[in-house]
């Protein structure tokens, strides 16, 4: 088996693939990640989603290879050599399926290694990983079942496309659901949410999960490609059933757990796999910045410009409010804190704002920065916990008078038009800044409780 | 002479796989269908999608153009002809059944975009060969993945952009004239000749 895997490495076509990858994750956002601020997690996490890329290439790859013999009509020549259709088929298989896995494997080296010189908390984390490799192996012997199946011209596009819609529609099942379900098995549904990154201990809950679902999917190919080949070795018949029957019972049983799961903060939760002891926060002394409305981050977040951009944002446009009773003492990064249900909260007050990482110096897209800047005006004058999309009138005016002082764009689904709220946000521009700060400390309290209308704001 | 040879096309149609082709891009049609409800949103992955199965759709078309005959074929005087009308059959079919499939999630594109990456697998087959032909569109749909994850599409990711985009549409036809082009004149590049 030594000289046919040595012969296949040899003339094996996947590695003529290895430079398009590169360059394809070149221009991919996996490569714009690389940017601090560094998460582990996050890292992590990038490089099992970089199977939405690596793994239709990979299925591609093991039908071309799987239906090289039919293809080029080698059948009966080849039947004169020792090995059989199956060992040569499977031979070929694994050249092709360890091409790819090596360049899994190198492209997480490279992440880790890049990750090891940004980060500033935490350690490597390998489920990830491990799912993502085991998610790649499946992927190329369902393309390896397909190349032995369908006429050989047909078998490697509809791997490649098959593999990518089968990725990106299980993906999309989770996010038009908003819960858990069978989406959370997609290769590139992230193993851990990014509050459970730093706020809490990982739980290795989903990647477990998709390890068993991935087996018994990796046990169902194999099966079906050894079924393909009972004929010329009649031992295959029973391994081939045996195969068959375990992979469907793994798959059952990974989709019957998948049921049981659910969604929260800390990530996902399976409870045949949940270590509630283990499940726990971990403590950190937050990081600050220096600007009148301090602005607090998991040290995590403390390698590359977040903190700078978040305060620099924050402080535009809470500026006029500043030093204002019942206005927020600092604005700290929360889990479980999200940008759509905004509020101060707690004694003293404190604007919590949502944990996500800032690559760059900047927000962006421009939409985004937009998005965030109103949405930190509007949580300013929302009660606590309240969505900022219901937001009464009189306070979208405040909250428009704060993103044109911030010179800011506003977000037309945030601020629809709105002579009344325009007029108003105008009128309170438009006074002097003590009567400004006066009528602010005086009707504050009742503007959060939804009391005053935008014609009270003179 | 025949100009149109009515029966060579149809032999030519057949030894191209041609209603195998045709069965597999109707069952495309109905993954693009049955998938529509997920594809609503304005995220990368509901975006991602359409592409995808367009660039499979094109993958099949381009697949089926290789020739089961090798040189033997391309000494014949009808040939850039059946290929020309193969092609054409094939992406009208395809433009057709998926656009149907999206009625109501912006057709028109998808029609644009089967257009545009046939254009493009075929200009892939006339350099590789039309069993790896599929790899030009599905990797510049992994590339229009990344535009529309971070919202910020352009001309660079044509397919992305809604059918009221012209530019867009005309990137697409050039691409079809092109690859169209380099097909019928050439045909796809093949070392040795494809039974299946």
């Amino acid at each position: 088996m030594t000289g046919v895997l040595r012969i296949e490495v040899r003339r094996n076509p996947a590695p003529l693939l290895l430079p398009l990858l590169a360059a394809l994750l070149a221009i991919t956002p996996l490569a714009h990640d690389l940017t601090p601020v560094a998460l582990w997690l996050d890292r992590s996490v990038d490089v099992e989603s970089s199977l939405q890329l690596i793994g239709p290439f990979a299925a591609g790859a093991a039908a071309w290879t799987a239906s090289r013999e039919r293809r080029r009509v080698m059948q009966d020549l080849l039947a004169s050599t020792p090995r059989d259709p199956f060992s040569r088929t499977l031979a070929a298989w694994l050249v092709s399926l360890g091409w790819l896995a090596a360049f899994y494997l190198a492209l997480a080296a490279v992440y880790l290694s890049i990750t090891a010189t940004q980060a500033t908390w935490g350690g490597p984390q390998w489920w990830p990983l491990a799912t993502g490799l085991l998610a790649l192996i499946a992927c190329s012997a369902w393309g390896l079942v397909l190349g032995l199946l369908l006429p050989a011209r047909f078998s490697t596009p509809l791997a490649a496309v098959g593999t990518l819609t089968a990725i990106l529609g299980v993906r999309s099942m989770a996010l038009t659901s908003y819960a858990a379900g069978p989406g959370l098995l997609s290769p590139i549904y992230p193993v851990f949410g990014l509050n459970a990154t730093v706020f809490y201990a990982p739980q290795p809950d989903l990647a477990l999960l998709k390890m068993v679902c991935y087996l018994g999917v990796l046990g169902l190919a194999l099966g079906v490609a050894a079924w393909h080949f009972r004929a010329g070795r009649p031992s295959l018949r029973r391994t081939a059933a045996a195969l068959l029957a375990a992979g469907m019972a793994v798959t059952v049983t990974a989709g019957a757990l998948d049921a049981t799961a659910r969604v929260d903060d800390h990530g996902v939760i399976v409870p045949a796999f949940h270590d509630a002891a283990a499940d726990h926060e971990v403590p950190y002394t937050p990081v600050c910045s220096h600007t009148p409305l301090p602005v607090c981050v998991h040290p995590a977040y403390d390698g590359g410009h977040e903190l700078a951009t978040l305060a620099r944002i924050i402080n535009r446009v809470a500026a006029p409010l500043l030093g204002t009773p019942g206005m927020p003492t600092r604005a700290e990064q929360l889990p479980g804190a999200v940008l759509s249900a905004g509020g101060v909260q707690g004694d003293p007050p404190v604007l919590a704002i949502q944990p996500f990482t800032i690559h760059g110096s900047r927000l962006s897209p421009a939409a985004w920065a937009a998005f965030y800047a109103d949405s930190v005006a509007l949580s300013l004058v929302v009660p606590p916990h309240s969505l900022i999309t219901r937001a009464t009138p009189a306070q979208r005016a405040i909250a428009l008078y704060l993103i044109r002082h911030a010179r800011v764009a506003t977000v037309p689904w945030l601020f629809p038009a709105d002579p009344a709220v325009t007029a108003a946000a105008a009128r309170l521009a438009a006074l002097p800044p003590a009567a400004r700060t006066g009528w602010l400390i005086t009707h504050l309290a009742a503007i959060r409780a939804g009391q005053v209308t935008p014609g009270d704001i003179r | 002479m025949n100009l149109f040879p009515l029966r060579l096309a149809g032999l030519h149609l057949v030894s191209r796989r041609t209603p195998l082709a045709l069965t597999l891009i109707l069952a495309v049609a109905a993954a693009d269908w049955l998938l529509a409800p997920l594809t609503t949103g304005t995220g990368a992955f509901a975006g991602t999608l359409p592409l995808v199965l367009a660039a499979g759709a094109a993958g099949i078309i381009a697949a089926s153009a290789q020739s089961p005959f090798g040189d033997p074929e391309r000494a014949t005087w009808p040939v850039p002809r059946l290929r020309l009308i193969h092609v054409l059959a094939l992406t009208v079919a395809a433009s057709g059944l998926l656009g149907l499939a999206r009625t109501g999630h912006d057709p028109l594109a998808a029609i644009r975009n089967v257009a545009g990456f046939t254009g493009l697998a075929l200009l892939t087959a006339t350099v590789t060969s039309a069993g790896l032909a599929w790899i030009a569109p599905l990797a510049y749909t992994i590339y229009c993945s990344g535009p529309l994850d971070v919202r910020s599409v352009n001309l660079w990711s044509w397919p992305a952009l809604p059918s009221s985009d012209h530019v867009a549409c005309l990137i697409a036809l050039v691409l079809l004239a092109a690859g169209a082009g380099c097909f019928t004149r050439g045909g796809t590049r093949e070392r040795y000749a494809d039974p299946g």
